[in-house]
């Protein structure tokens, strides 16, 4: 949902991507300069840096999870870590801050499903179900994005992660390896696995045919 | 959204969660928690600064003050007869103390300001900084010599109840067990007792009996006060009682010479007096005397000698027991039989394990059985010594041996 402000460009940043209708944008000061009040401590310095990048991390945090309980908590602890990296004068390129502040992102969702992974695992802890579903109109929509995210929690946390970016958040590989840190070939081998996996388990759901889309919608622009 | 739709997928209703007033929220919690942070974490530092520096402070007052400095178990102190002529320790900062030949004695830290140091026999002498605000008590017997800041000495006869305590600077308070009625000995002083507890103060320009008192005089009878408390015998006892004593004991035994550490002669004095005589009559302590005697006088066969009567006559006595580490010593030292010693140092360390030489003992034996080139043993007993004493003078030799 975009609303515009008074003050809104009508460029989506690039912390946004382009690609979601999260974007609220205030203030159109570079990259380098939110950096910089940060580490001052300008006072509004944590505001401006919300509306750069809130957008993003909400986006990322959304794809991944679903929109679960948790959702707002994680954001909060993705931003924090961010205001903290930047205030001791971890980024190196100012001019980089949303690929930066994307992969502290992805850092920290990959650290919250293996907490989950593990949970699961060994003490058979039971994943809450994506709130965000009770936000979906459809009800057949609701049902398959039910369970693609039910399935998504069987995947080890880094074949999860790569297969979220890529068919759910729709990032081409070399975006896919860059954020999570890695290769190419490695991030195709985790695709490779998590994608035969999830081919494997959506088998067992005949009644629900477009769960094989997800899969089909990104092979030609691998 | 049809469900069996093939060509379509997509995760963008999910977008919905997120609304303009789930972001606003997000950013006012943002802001807030930054702005938390922030002030938090100045603060957060400044507590922390503070409250290191003040531990700093308070570890720096109490180590001065002493009151951090720990109360230590007992340490023992010895200038043995065969090995040392005086020893000097400092056994706190501002309390130095001088040992002279023969004397056995043990240091204690009873609290942070407090010390107490117990002398088992011979004369040790104090020096103590007045400014150092230590409380020291130094026990010989039945006495309790009290003082804070003086330069004085204590000795102890053989006779566990004799004492000597000679004040060079400032003042001291002897007190006797079950006593109330303390005796204050004044510098340029010395406060004398007997075995029975009789006891003069007189002052040190008089006739000294300084010497080492191995064996100190009993006071004449004719001054003891038969009915008299331990507390009332403690009295000045008129000079002339004094002098009477002292030339009663200018006579020149092997013993008086032996005080006067002419050692050479007090041998030969001892041998004309009948050296089987003195052997088979003599007590535990003069024995252990003669032994000191016979080998500070050049004759370590005959100290051989002494010393297996003191362990052969006297067997369960302290002297006894010291025995086996002064023949071990006579053995590897005088004798050159490095395998007796080894043996007489192993029978010391299996009845006195924690003796006062025990490490003494340890590392000589260790060197010995290397020496002999029984290696397993000399491994053996290297071990131990580490174990017990690692930071002891022996404790290169005993690594190498580990190696």
């Amino acid at each position: 949902m975009h609303v515009p402000l008074p003050n809104e460009s009508s460029a989506p940043h690039p912390c946004g991507q382009g690609r979601a209708s999260l974007e609220v944008l205030s203030w159109q000061g570079s990259d380098a300069q939110i950096a910089e009040w940060v580490r001052e401590g300008q006072p509004g310095a944590a505001a401006k840096l919300f509306d750069r990048c809130g957008a993003e991390i909400n986006r990322l945090v959304l794809r991944v999870l679903g929109g679960d309980p948790e959702h707002d908590d994680l954001v909060h602890d993705i931003f924090l870590k961010v205001w903290s990296e930047l205030e001791k004068g971890r980024l190196r390129n100012p001019e980089a801050l949303s690929a930066w502040v994307a992969a502290i992102t992805i850092n920290t969702l990959y650290k919250e499903l293996r907490k989950r992974y593990v949970r699961r695992r060994f003490f058979h802890w039971d994943e809450p179900p994506p709130e965000a579903l009770s936000h979906v109109p459809d009800a057949d929509s609701r049902e398959l994005l039910q369970l693609v995210y039910r399935l998504l929690k069987e995947l080890a946390p880094d074949e999860r992660l790569a297969f979220s970016l890529r068919h759910l958040d729709q990032r081409k590989l070399v975006d896919v390896a860059s954020l999570c840190g890695c290769s190419l070939a490695t991030v195709k081998r985790r695709l490779a696995r998590a994608e035969a996996r999830f081919v494997a388990m959506s088998s067992r759901y005949p009644e629900f045919p477009r769960l094989s889309a997800i899969l089909s919608a990104r092979t030609e622009d691998a | 959204m049809n469900v069996h739709d093939h060509a379509h997928f997509d995760v963008g209703p999910l977008d919905e969660f997120i609304g303009e007033s789930r972001i606003a929220r997000q950013r006012q919690a943002a802001v807030e928690a930054v702005a938390k942070r922030t002030g938090k974490g100045r603060h957060r530092a400044w507590v922390t600064v503070s409250a290191v520096a003040m531990l700093v402070m308070g570890l720096f007052v109490g180590w001065r003050a002493g009151i951090l400095q720990p109360t230590s178990g007992k340490v023992e102190l010895a200038c043995p007869a065969l090995d040392c002529v005086s020893k000097e320790t400092l056994l706190a900062p501002g309390a130095r103390v001088e040992m002279t030949s023969g004397a056995h004695a043990s240091s204690e830290r009873l609290a942070h300001n407090s010390y107490e140091v117990v002398i088992h026999r011979g004369r040790m002498t104090f020096d103590i900084d007045p400014a150092r605000k230590l409380a020291w008590k130094v026990r010989a017997g039945r006495y309790v010599v009290e003082v804070i800041g003086t330069v004085f000495s204590v000795t102890r006869g053989v006779h566990s109840d004799e004492l000597l305590v000679s004040v060079t600077r400032g003042r001291v308070k002897v007190v006797t067990s079950g006593s109330t009625t303390p005796v204050f000995v004044e510098g340029g002083q010395q406060f004398y007792a007997d075995a029975q507890g009789l006891g003069v103060v007189r002052d040190s320009s008089a006739p000294s009996l300084s010497v080492v008192p191995t064996d100190l005089p009993v006071v004449p009878s004719a001054v003891r006060s038969e009915t008299a408390s331990p507390d009332e015998a403690i009295r000045p006892l008129p000079s002339s009682s004094v002098h009477a004593r002292e030339e009663a004991e200018a006579g020149s035994s092997w013993q008086d010479l032996a005080e006067r550490r002419s050692y050479a002669e007090a041998w030969s004095a001892a041998r004309s007096e009948g050296l089987d005589r003195l052997l088979n009559t003599l007590g535990v302590k003069p024995l252990a005397r003669l032994a000191d005697v016979a080998r500070f006088g050049g004759s370590p066969a005959d100290a051989k000698q002494v010393l297996l009567t003191v362990r052969q006559r006297f067997p369960n006595a302290p002297a006894a027991r010291d025995g086996a580490f002064f023949l071990a010593r006579l053995e590897a030292d005088h004798l050159g039989h490095a395998q007796d010693a080894t043996t007489w140092f192993q029978t010391y360390l299996t009845e006195q394990p924690a003796g006062v030489f025990a490490q003494e003992a340890r590392g000589r034996a260790l060197l010995l059985l290397d020496k002999l080139g029984r290696t397993s043993e000399a491994r053996a007993m290297a071990r131990q010594y580490l174990e017990r004493h690692p930071g002891g003078p022996y404790s290169a030799s005993a690594r190498r041996l580990m190696r």
